[in-house]
């Protein structure tokens, strides 16, 4: 089979299939949206300037999106109200905590929103486990209470 | 004095749910990025960000999140308890005039600091294609 195709051993095969690779890689790159042909130039030189594996890795990515074209699909974020076991646990201790330490400071919600920037409802949210804090906002409470703010997140202990 | 009727009726239309400033919407592409290295719970704690994100005026100036602009979009940075040792970058865009604000990406950076420019590159584009209609909404 090889012999009708031409090809002696697997180098020949090798340097068919690359061959062919590029040959659809330049037809690929030839029909490429101008905006997309010049991220790619872009991300190219980024690629071969890349100093650290996390830069390299980034650029390949983004490459390999382009070049594979794929179609966008856009839906609504689901942000369903039931919360998984983890999370639940999570809420119960970040709101008891939140609540116990502003106690503890002589703090009304008002006056934690006052210090904080944090708007008093979204305070109270926090504080009846209703949502799950994000990292910016426990440090802004620990601050606030001049607490540590692992005292909030037992994970920076760890 | 004759009393002026009320009118009821149902809105239709895409406008944010009741009591939001912003609709959600997310790319499918970030979706599977997402599940690719976060847990079912660190998914929730990240869609709960977004969802109080929608119901401030300006989710680029939050109060509520680390919230940067990269660009002409915004990247949302998150770390701690729930996510573990996973130090998350969101990307979103604000689409103004329909109040859409657009899920673009999201990855898991090893260390602090700023976003490679691949990434850079990658949600730019993406955020470009949606900007120019290239897309299709899945309800």
């Amino acid at each position: 089979m090889l012999d009708q195709l031409g090809m002696h051993n697997t180098v020949d095969v090798q340097e068919a299939a690359l061959t062919m690779a590029i040959a659809v890689l330049v037809e690929r790159i030839r029909t490429l949206p101008k905006e997309d042909k010049h991220d790619l130039f872009e991300l190219s030189k980024v690629l071969f300037a890349a100093e650290t594996q996390e830069e390299e890795e980034s650029a390949a990515n983004a490459m390999r999106e382009i070049l594979e074209q794929a179609h966008i699909n856009v839906q609504p974020l689901d942000t369903k109200d039931e919360t998984g076991q983890g999370l639940k646990r999570w809420l119960d201790y970040v709101s008891c905590h939140i609540k116990h330490a502003r106690e503890s400071a002589g703090l009304t919600q008002t006056e934690l929103s006052a210090q904080t920037g944090l708007p008093q409802s979204h305070i109270s949210r926090l504080e009846n486990g209703q949502h799950s804090p994000s990292f910016a906002t426990l440090e802004k409470i620990a601050k606030a209470l001049h607490i540590p703010v692992a005292e909030l997140d037992p994970s920076l202990e760890l | 004095m004759e009393k002026k009727p009320i009118k009821t009726g149902i809105l239709r239309g895409d406008g944010p749910p009741p009591g939001c400033v912003w609709n959600v919407l997310i790319f499918d592409l970030a979706f599977r990025e997402a599940m690719s290295f976060l847990n079912e719970d660190q998914y929730q704690h990240l869609a709960m960000q977004f969802k109080e994100l929608a119901l401030e005026n300006d989710p680029s100036h939050s109060c509520i999140a680390d919230v940067r602009q990269i660009d002409d979009f915004l990247e949302l940075r998150d770390k701690g308890w729930i996510l573990g040792k996973i130090n998350v970058r969101v990307y979103f865009g604000l689409e103004h005039n329909k109040k859409n604000l657009v899920v673009l990406g999201c990855i898991k950076k090893e260390s602090e600091g700023k976003t490679p420019t691949g990434d850079r590159i990658r949600m730019s584009r993406r955020w470009r294609k949606y900007k120019s209609g290239d897309f299709t909404v899945n309800s």
